[in-house]
């Protein structure tokens, strides 16, 4: 059966999702604007020094903190950047519209967008997993080899190119034992087989070695691609064992 | 090889150690203030998690966000007086109220419990496997000021 399209009913549903109610805070006005894990966004409109101020009471900031995101000095600057595509700003956590007086319903749906724009960060979280994925490496290397481990030295690959690379040294800690490239997902591998082919060339004596995360989206081709440049590839489960031979470890 | 949905499965399944003491920071952004800490899986030091803990310091009533992060996701969350509704895109239906949301579909089902933030805090630690020796803070809160400011006729 088909379903009958009445435009005062959808025109009621889509009304029905606008709430309004007074806090502590102020008037929180939850829209018909919803985050993309269907959590609707809610704009506060309070009175400042005889002006009204809208903004989004850190809520979508709070979001992507309680996401896992660092909001650092660089984050907020490409915050600012979203929000100021709303006519709104980001500082210190919250987005704020510009001005305010001149037509509140319409800066309040200003205000949510940019709180979503904000929020919706939280979708390019792939740099903060690198993050994670290398420090669960380091974690693993330090525990088999200890202080052995140096996690960012500079060496010059055949080329010229200076390549900041974490190591693992010889048991008198006097030369690079292995170039090691944890691998968090697939866009590293261009970069890691690179990194690892040039340094190849210029310290042949010197291992390579990429450990990848087996959830990632890795595929066999990017395992062979790596391979090619005379590394051993293998997953984050197998370091315990890779590494302890590496090493020379017991 | 395991999906990322077995995998944190298993993560969210096994039992985690908090490695150290999550301290309450909001430099960055005054409205609200956030904690975290280290979580590895007991006997598995390379599954490594992140719990993080967010609190609105003006609202009332107390807005807590609980999360456990793992590889970048948001694997299991809990959200006390969200202030605003949560519509679940799958099962339907609307939650405005405390709310646990769990990987993958991360659909609220709503907890009407009005607990402190040490109830909530535990409930929370007990649900996720997460276990710690290390004694944790409530959160700050101005609420009062705020509301002084915005009913004094300003």
């Amino acid at each position: 059966m088909a379903i009958e399209l009445d435009a005062t009913d959808i025109e009621q549903a889509v009304r029905s999702l606008v709430t309004v109610e007074q806090t502590n805070f102020g008037v929180e006005v939850s829209l018909p604007v919803v985050y993309g894990d269907g959590e609707m966004v809610t704009v506060v409109v309070e009175r400042a020094g005889g002006e009204l101020l809208v903004h989004d009471g850190g809520f979508s900031a709070m979001r992507l903190v309680a996401a896992g995101v660092a909001l650092s000095k660089g984050v907020g600057a490409r915050l600012d950047e979203f929000a100021h595509r709303y006519r709104c700003t980001f500082a210190d956590g919250r987005v704020t519209a510009l001005r305010a007086s001149d037509d509140l319903p319409l800066t309040v749906c200003l205000v949510a967008n940019a709180a979503r724009a904000v929020g919706d960060y939280v979708y390019e979280l792939r740099r903060q997993a690198d993050f994670d994925f290398r420090g669960a490496v380091f974690d693993k290397l330090r525990e088999i080899v200890g202080d052995r481990i140096r996690e960012s030295e500079e060496f010059r690959g055949k080329s010229g190119r200076l390549w900041r690379v974490p190591i693992i040294l010889d048991p008198a800690r006097a030369h690079p034992l292995s170039f090691v490239a944890p691998l968090a997902n697939r866009s590293g591998v261009p970069q890691g087989f690179a990194m690892l082919y040039d340094l190849g060339r210029a310290y042949p004596n010197v291992e390579r070695d990429v450990v990848y995360d087996e959830t990632s989206d890795l595929r066999d081709e990017d395992r062979a691609l790596l391979s090619s440049a005379e590394a051993r590839v293998f997953g984050l489960m197998e370091t315990q064992v890779r590494f302890r031979e590496i090493a020379g470890v017991a | 090889m395991q999906s990322f949905d077995e995998v944190v499965a298993e993560f969210l399944s096994r039992p985690k150690l908090m490695l150290h003491q999550p301290k309450w920071q909001q430099k960055a952004h005054p409205d609200f203030a956030a904690a975290g800490a280290k979580v590895v899986v007991s006997g598995s030091n390379a599954i490594v998690g992140r719990l993080v803990m967010t609190a609105h310091v003006l609202r009332v009533p107390r807005k807590y966000g609980f999360a456990l992060i793992f590889r970048g996701k948001r694997v299991f969350a809990l959200d006390v007086n969200p202030g605003r509704s949560h519509r679940n895109l799958l099962t339907k239906g609307a939650v405005s109220e405390t709310h646990w949301q769990c990987w993958p579909a991360m659909e609220a089902e709503a907890d009407g419990r009005d607990l402190m933030f040490a109830g909530w805090l535990n409930c929370f630690l007990l649900r996720a496997r997460i276990s710690g020796r290390f004694p944790i803070k409530p959160p700050p809160h101005r609420g009062q000021g705020v509301q002084l400011r915005l009913f004094n006729g300003d």
